[in-house]
């Protein structure tokens, strides 16, 4: 089995194509990217991904975009793992989040390393915010 | 100390530095968002974009360093561009090649060095992207993935193949 697909939705030019190639160089995480959610919509109509890690910064897009996933609107699993990548979150974003299942959040600034390990060990925090 | 040899190809390398037309202009953020990148994930104090001139190194780009260019001949860029390979010197004090190196013994007292040579299209190597600790350090395998895929941004934006935000 080779390492797992993952959506990466993430604006940030330097952070995301950073993310593709350490995780293809170390083989932990085979990224698919797109740069904005209309991008990763079009990527999820037609592709599975065993999971998705998503920027928050349009919260309520990003949200509208999970509730869709969970209800299996996309060709992944409805249960697929997701990783959140937010600056702050307010206390009603928060139990949004927790609503949809999400894996893990992951407060900017990160490391990469930091959601590498999250995501080749399969986001062993699941259901839970950390 | 062992001055940074010349390249073997330092005419065509010269060259085709010069024919970017970078060196003196003034800081670009396409350079800059790297830079800030390499240091934060890296956890290190001083990141740079440098370009090997004929006499000098010149910092396209800087975080951690307020000089904009030392000398050729001790730099550790300087021995970096002799390979295409990334250059790690885990601690400079006991690397008889920089033990004494005026940029070990003083400001800004390098200890630790990670360089990423820097390419033209033409294979050239001109610069390095690289880092600096004042401490002894080992990176792993993640952190070398790291500058290297940051290399390859920098050398897509020399090459004029910048995406946008």
């Amino acid at each position: 089995m080779g390492p797992p697909r993952i959506l990466l939705v993430e604006p940030q030019f330097v952070l995301r194509r950073t993310l593709v190639a350490v995780g293809r160089d170390l083989g932990v995480v085979e990224f698919h990217e797109a740069a904005s959610l209309e991008r990763a919509r079009m990527l999820l109509d037609v592709e599975a991904f065993h999971g998705l890690v998503l920027d928050f910064q349009d919260s309520d897009r990003a949200l509208i975009l999970l509730d869709e996933l969970r209800k299996g609107g996309f060709a992944s699993a409805p249960d697929a793992h997701v990783v959140v990548l937010a600056a702050a979150l307010r206390p009603d974003e928060e139990r949004r989040l927790q609503g949809v299942g999400v894996s893990m959040v992951l407060q900017r600034p990160f490391k990469i390393g930091q959601l590498l390990e999250c995501l080749a060990s399969g986001c062993a925090v699941p259901k839970a915010l950390v | 100390m062992t001055p940074a040899p010349l390249a073997a190809d330092e005419n065509a390398r010269l060259h085709a530095l010069h024919a970017l037309n970078l060196l003196d202009t003034p800081p670009a953020e396409r350079f800059d968002r790297v830079v800030r990148f390499a240091a934060e994930q890296l956890e290190a104090p001083i990141a740079l974009v440098t370009l090997v001139d004929r006499e000098r190194q010149w910092f396209k780009s800087r975080v951690g360093l307020d000089v904009a260019e030392t000398a050729r001949d001790i730099s550790f860029c300087g021995h970096a561009i002799l390979k295409s390979e990334l250059f790690v010197i885990n601690d400079a004090y006991r690397d008889p090649r920089f033990a004494d190196n005026p940029l070990v013994t003083g400001e800004p007292h390098v200890r630790f060095y990670a360089g990423a040579p820097l390419s033209t299209p033409d294979g050239h190597r001109i610069g390095t992207l690289c880092v600096i600790d004042t401490l002894p350090r080992r990176f792993g395998p993640m952190e070398l993935a790291i500058l290297e895929a940051l290399r390859a941004l920098v050398n897509d934006t020399l090459a004029g193949r910048e995406e946008e935000e």
